[in-house]
């Protein structure tokens, strides 16, 4: 007779922490990867679910001409730069970009009447010119209102999660 | 509930710290020398003890053993010294946690440090002509103080309420506070500092916050305005709400900030984060 499942007892998760400016894939099934204070900033999921490959990508400001420099030391503080290197990162891994579904989070927006501080749309607007140009489209995303944003991924089947301030977690 | 039942309150939420509060007065006056700073913390124990258990740890990266206040003057200057002082005083007021705007354990310090990192950034930035670095430091680290005690005190029904006023994107938070309690964060909190003699730049910096004064005289609440926002897009801000935070045009005009040039501060204000956070992880 097989166990019950409530016996069966999984195995403690392994989580990969992205920074701010930062990427992490990875083909750990066992693994989640989370980033924390996504504000203004994005968070740029990818995932193959054949293969169970992923990644995650946090990104601050749109465009690395305004500190090339900086662009060289932190390329995944900015969309033009981290995008490309999520990709690769993940194909890198066995991944198939025929595959990967992409899921966006973050792009809080201030209230700002000249929009001068609006960044979060302007990340936005970015990746999606960038994902345009290379034929991907966004699978979904919660992008823009005021909320302070955790998300995670399950490598085990690419499914993200958000959570906001004063909210139960949804499925994204 | 009046001003002076909240300022009650906060006395119990927010312990004002007697060396703090001497340093805190000596920003004020037109000249300040190191040596009278060091010479206040010289005299609390407490706080050299802290000081050095910070030094040494593992975070802060250096290679020798910091064991006396001499010593780490020589290992991270004065001006670290500085800051991590003021950090140590508030620290564990701060690191509470904050129910009524859902904010965990330690978040709404890491925000205060990330906020004083980016006075410090705007300072730096050549868009300000004005009062002393610690002095703006001082004012970023504690100009949301007041979130402390109001936020405690909020009962569930009233957070609803106010949550519901912000998300609706009608009012910004601190003007939901307005509306529901009669008063504000910025309020509470320069009315806490002003009851610890702390100096009038630095009460007008945190009372002014969210509405900054640039005429007749441009004052140090500019400073403290241009911080907050820069911390929330360098490393986001803990809490509902909490990008309910409206800009204030005037400010931005009067400044010169393009969205160029914002990016920049964005940048500058990201490393700067990143090295408090590095300084203070030891907390
Ligand atoms: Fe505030």
């Amino acid at each position: 007779m097989p166990a019950p499942k409530s016996w069966v007892i999984a195995p403690p998760k392994k989580t990969l922490v992205v920074g701010v400016a930062d990427m992490t894939a990875s083909n750990d099934p066992g693994a989640e990867l989370v980033t924390y204070s996504l504000g203004s900033c994005l968070g740029i999921a990818i995932y193959d679910p054949v293969k169970k490959v992923g990644g995650l990508l946090h990104v601050m400001l749109p465009t690395s001409t305004i500190d090339p420099d900086k662009a060289v030391r932190s390329p995944f503080m900015f969309v033009d730069t981290g995008v490309p290197r999520l990709f690769r990162a993940v194909s890198g891994l066995g991944g198939d970009s025929n595959r990967f579904v992409v899921k966006v989070a973050g792009g809080a927006k201030m209230m700002d009447a000249k929009d001068i501080f609006s960044i979060g749309h302007r990340n936005d607007q970015k990746l999606k010119e960038i994902l345009d140009r290379a034929g991907y489209t966004v699978h979904v995303r919660d992008v823009g209102g005021l909320a302070y944003r955790t998300m995670r991924m399950s490598m085990a089947n690419g499914q993200v999660t958000i959570q906001s301030p004063g909210n139960p977690p949804y499925t994204l | 509930m009046t001003a002076a039942e909240w300022i009650a309150k906060a006395r119990g939420v927010v312990p004002s710290s007697e060396s703090a509060n001497r340093i805190l007065g000596l920003l004020g006056r037109p000249s300040v020398s190191n040596d009278e700073i060091v010479k206040v913390i010289r005299c609390d124990g407490v706080l050299t003890a802290k000081v050095l258990q910070v030094c040494n740890s593992p975070l802060m990266g250096l290679r020798q053993r910091v064991a006396s206040l001499d010593q780490a003057l020589l290992a991270i200057g004065h001006r670290e010294v500085f800051r991590l002082v003021m950090a140590i005083s508030y620290s564990a007021a701060m690191s509470a946690p904050i129910p009524g705007f859902a904010m965990a354990a330690k978040e709404f310090l890491r925000q205060s440090l990330a906020t004083a990192a980016a006075a410090e950034v705007v300072m730096e930035s050549g868009l300000w002509k004005g009062e002393e670095t610690p002095m703006a430091f001082t004012a970023g680290l504690l100009q949301d103080i007041g979130e402390l005690v109001i936020g405690g005190a909020l009962t569930m029904e009233m957070v609803a309420r106010m949550r519901a006023r912000v998300e609706s994107g009608e009012c910004s938070r601190i003007e939901a506070e307005r509306e529901m309690l009669g008063t504000d964060h910025a309020e509470v909190g320069a009315n806490l500092l002003k009851s610890w003699n702390v100096p009038e730049e630095i009460v007008e910096a945190v009372a002014n916050h969210h509405q900054p004064v640039l005429t007749p005289v441009t004052q140090l609440s500019v400073v403290t305005h241009l911080a907050d926002c820069l911390a929330h897009l360098a490393g986001g801000a803990p809490g509902w709400g909490s990008y309910a935070v409206r800009v204030c045009t005037p400010v931005v005009e009067a400044m010169g900030i393009d969205s160029e040039r914002l990016d920049g501060l964005v940048i500058a204000t990201r490393t700067s984060i990143e090295r408090m956070e590095r300084f203070t992880g030891g907390l």
